[in-house]
């Protein structure tokens, strides 16, 4: 990635984080964690907030090195593909886990193998097609028979 | 310590113990020649693997794997001119034109003589000074521990990543995440938002998989995808070989390149956050500095590639030191080595030579072993591994994909941990594409737990007073040198603006 480009990141992921720690801190925190139960002892929301100030303070400095750079420097157009395939893989991260939980895991992990390895390029459906079809079933048998655990 | 490593020697001298270690190799050369996958990804699938074996087959089993997933990235290198892993691309430099000129099974057999010597170097040197350090680390107090934690965290983001800030940010990241579950000392739920399956707070193993391995994977399988076309590597054809004999006493010739570098990468190793690549490219140019012809250095010097192998190697038993002395990982592979070790029950630090002291001497002997057998393994698959090279990315990967689900499924059965596993996946796509660093990330919630314990014990004990720094020279040397690393980390920023400025 060129600098200007590294320093639009800079600047839009600091400012999220630091929108999304000050909302932990404030809300989540407070929300989901209970107030001291010992006395002489430090609340169970310390450390949380410690940590999630660490990364506030730091998330501004990132920010504004981000916003300063980018001040300085003419930005470059940035591109949609980065966030194309991370949308594209967290969908089928999505999909993986229904598959698994519904369908099970051999035959989610047959489509996985076929469909992926067409998409990465492979062309060969001498390999592909039997490394599909036979290699989900074989891990799941190893498995089973060392371990005793049945996949879903 | 000779007592106690003979019987090390005669706990891991089993069969099942042979066996694996055998089995850790092989799967680890096979992982390290196929190019994006690495030690790190094999150990992170393969852990929940040890979660059926005892603690010193499991430690010695990835012990395997590590070795053989580092030394296994020099074949590619060597006969593709495209190294496996990272820390094999100065193995390419000199391994390639060796190949060229016929000679690529001699190249092969020089780069994995010098992984074991390096191996067997770096893993003499933390038997000798894992007890020294474990015994200065028993003076530590919560302060103490606290201390190096940062120092250990601030090395970490200011050494291995680009942004020192960023690194930071990932590391404390880690650190909230490992907040998440019960609290030590109220056993209150924290961020659990009422999920039984959070109690015991975040899967490592899932968040490991997820992290490292999953993401990895996934973003050369997207990167494939966009261009459309499979993963192999095109290479020209290599000449025959005319020469394959490499003797002892011809490489043992090398010896000061091979002690230096096994030095270079051991005190590489001791030290968190510098990592193999870094190991290995310092040797090369340190050897080809020391050398009489460096001109002849990247046109076919062996001693190119005997500098990079012995580096690379040597780290894997040096980042133990920190490792099982403090508690405190060297890179990522010892942070999974660590916790493979947690999984199995052993907590490291100062007090495991004295709690499980017959375990670490027997995983010391395992891994003398593994060297032993690395070479056996090593030198009788030379001809294997070059099929290897040839096999599809395109093939490989997505059966990955389906061994990272099988491998969070294993220890508990659990869909939840899949689930993590996947949403860590997407988080470490995000943060590798954005510059942030994912290891650091991983470590910093392995060590989050414990710089917790110790931040929380320093500040009740000494109630906030801050002169108690004076009275520990050790709090306050690391404290000092984590300030330092940070100045360090920030000074080439605050350089450049003079300059800007005078413009």
């Amino acid at each position: 990635m060129s600098e200007p480009v590294h320093s639009r990141t800079d600047a839009i992921a600091g400012s999220v984080l630091a929108v999304a720690s000050a909302a932990a801190i404030f809300w989540m925190v407070p929300s989901f964690v209970d107030g001291p139960m010992t006395e002489g002892q430090f609340s169970p929301r310390f450390f949380p907030t410690f940590a999630l100030s660490v990364v506030l303070g730091l998330s501004l400095v990132l920010a504004v090195q981000g916003l300063t750079r980018l001040q300085q420097d003419a930005p470059a157009a940035a591109t949609a593909g980065p966030v194309i395939q991370t949308a594209t893989w967290a969908l089928f991260s999505a999909l993986l886990l229904a598959g698994v939980t519904h369908a099970g895991f051999i035959i989610t992990g047959i489509a996985v193998v076929l469909i992926w390895g067409l998409a990465a390029g492979g062309r060969n459906l001498k390999i592909l097609v039997p490394a599909g079809f036979l290699l989900p079933p074989l891990v799941a048998f190893a498995v089973q028979a060392a371990f005793g655990v049945q996949l879903p | 310590m000779i007592d106690q490593l003979i019987a090390g020697f005669a706990e891991a001298l089993t069969f099942y113990n042979v066996l694996f270690i055998t089995l850790g190799l092989v799967l680890g050369i096979v992982i390290g020649v196929i190019p994006g996958l690495g030690s790190v990804t094999a150990m992170a699938v393969l852990i929940p693997v040890t979660y059926y074996m005892s603690p010193v087959t499991a430690i010695a089993f990835l012990v395997g794997v590590n070795k053989g997933g580092t030394s296994g990235g020099a074949i590619p290198a060597v006969l593709l001119n495209s190294p496996g892993t990272a820390e094999s691309a100065a193995s390419a430099l000199d391994g390639y034109p060796m190949a060229k000129r016929g000679e690529p099974e001699r190249a092969m057999k020089f780069a994995l003589y010098s992984s074991v010597t390096g191996d067997t170097i770096s893993d003499m040197l933390l038997i000798v000074l894992v007890v020294p350090f474990a015994t200065i680390a028993l003076q530590f107090g919560p302060l103490e521990f606290a201390s190096v934690l940062l120092f250990a965290f601030t090395l970490l983001a200011g050494i291995s990543s680009a942004s020192p800030v960023k690194g930071l940010i990932a590391i404390f990241f880690g650190v909230f995440l490992a907040t998440i579950g019960l609290d030590p000392v109220d056993s209150t739920p924290r961020l659990t938002f009422d999920q039984i399956h959070l109690y015991d707070g975040l899967s490592l193993i899932a968040v490991a998989i997820g992290s490292l391995a999953l993401s990895s994977v996934a973003a050369q399988l997207l990167d494939m995808a966009a261009k459309r076309r499979g993963g192999g590597v095109p290479h020209e054809a290599l000449p025959p070989s005319t020469n394959r004999h490499l003797g002892a006493v011809e490489f043992f010739s090398h010896w000061k390149t091979i002690i230096r570098s096994s030095l270079f990468g051991s005190g590489v190793g001791m030290l968190p956050g510098l990592g193999v690549t870094l190991a290995a490219f310092l040797s090369y140019g340190a050897a080809r500095k020391a050398s009489k012809d460096p001109d002849s250095f990247g046109k076919g010097n062996p001693e190119g590639i005997i500098a990079t192998e012995a580096a690379n190697s040597a780290v894997v038993g040096a980042n133990l030191v920190p490792a099982l002395a403090l508690g405190i990982p060297g890179n990522v592979a010892a942070a999974l080595l660590i916790s493979a070790f947690i999984i199995h029950g052993i907590v490291p630090g100062p007090f495991m030579m004295t709690m499980h002291g017959d375990v670490v001497y027997a995983l010391f002997a395992s891994m003398l072993m593994a060297n032993f057998l690395h070479l056996i393994v090593g030198r009788l698959g030379i001809p294997v591994w070059a099929l290897v090279t040839k096999v599809d990315q395109a093939y490989v990967l997505p059966i990955v994909v389906m061994l990272c689900v099988t491998g969070v499924y294993l220890p508990s059965q659990s869909l939840f941990d899949v689930g993590v596993m996947l949403i860590f996946a997407v988080l470490g796509l995000v943060m590798s594409r954005t510059g942030f660093s994912v290891v650091g990330m991983v470590i910093g919630f392995i060590l989050g737990g414990l710089f917790e314990t110790s931040l929380r014990q320093s500040l009740l004990l000494y109630k906030s007073d801050y002169s108690v720094l004076l009275e520990s020279p050790i709090a306050l040397a690391f404290l000092l040198l984590a300030a330092l690393v940070i100045l360090r980390g920030m000074w080439p920023a605050k350089r450049q603006e003079p300059v800007h400025d005078a413009q």
